[in-house]
């Protein structure tokens, strides 16, 4: 598509009027019915090699191919063509870029990350080849990593939740603990690769924040159990 | 398939109170736990952000002078 300018025209010109049969054979194959009279392509041959001498690339004068010469840029656009993938494969080599997107952005160890930025560096490349635009490749990524920080954020809260429950119920196991503490770590490597540092603050925050709802579920708990135990003692039930 | 004996299902239906009574302490024992430690983080909390905002007035005040 890119050949149909002026120099392709003239490429397939001066192709068309080398490979001219002479006068008198006969062509091969039976010639498709003209619109308008052959132009005469010595007199733009001519003219064409004058300017290519003199370095300029524009001629003009020269006539509109008909469809019949114009079979050598049709031959291009056929070279240039992307070839072709099914829609599944597609979808898989999605889903396969935001999951190594992910991975290479989440993964608390350094290896891991690396191979997954590599696999999403090759899948993004293959995507691009099947002719995924660069887009709408940019609108996966965003959304990979929105997805990535929800989760992030949602992590965060559970690990508080358990935080809150673990020291509630006097859960004074070193292992526990320890491994809060990593789950932590990681979590706040995560966010900070996101672009979004965790502070000590935040932290404090989230746990008070589940704190107050762990409250709250106990305190209506608390209130169930009382009516239930009102009922009971009204009907006598015992 | 199993049939369900009577005996389990009058035993599913009756409720002591002082079970009930029991649950209830024990809950309360919780809540008062949450309490504490709401307490505790409440006050982290204000440290830090005391903190923080000291830290802001002195960087503050460090750069217009």
């Amino acid at each position: 598509m890119t050949e149909c300018n002026l120099n392709a025209y003239n490429k397939a010109a001066l192709f068309a009027l080398k490979s001219k049969p002479q006068a008198n054979q006969q062509p091969a194959e039976k010639a498709p019915p003209k619109t308008e009279a052959a132009p005469d392509w010595s007199k733009y041959l001519a003219q064409v090699a004058g300017s290519e001498e003199a370095g300029s690339s524009e001629f003009t004068g020269l006539p509109r191919l008909t469809h019949s010469y114009a079979s050598a840029v049709v031959y291009t656009q056929a070279a240039v063509k992307a070839p072709a993938f099914g829609a599944a494969s597609l979808e898989t080599w999605k889903d396969a870029f935001t999951k190594a997107l992910q991975q290479a952005q989440g993964s608390p160890n350094l290896l891991v990350s690396k191979y997954y930025s590599f696999k999403a560096g090759a899948l993004r490349f293959l995507l691009s080849l099947a002719g995924v635009s660069p887009g709408e490749l940019e609108a996966l990524r965003r959304q990979a990593l929105e997805d990535l920080e929800k989760q992030n954020k949602l992590l965060f809260k559970e690990n508080a939740r358990n935080y809150v429950l673990l020291t509630i119920s006097g859960g004074k196991n070193k292992k526990e603990r320890r491994i809060m503490a990593e789950i932590e770590k990681q979590l706040s490597l995560q966010a900070q690769r996101l672009g979004k540092p965790v502070s000590q603050l935040n932290l404090h925050e989230l746990r008070l924040e589940q704190a107050q709802i762990i409250r709250e579920n106990l305190a209506e708990q608390v209130g169930n159990l009382k009516g239930l135990k009102e009922l009971c003692e009204l009907y006598g039930r015992n | 398939m199993a049939e369900i004996k009577p005996e389990l299902l009058q035993e599913e239906e009756t409720i002591k109170v002082a079970d009930l009574d029991k649950k209830i302490k024990i809950l309360d024992g919780y809540i008062q736990k949450v309490d504490t430690f709401i307490k505790t983080t409440g006050k982290k909390v204000s440290l830090l952000k005391e903190k923080r905002s000291r830290e802001m007035i002195l960087s503050g005040l460090r750069g217009g002078i």
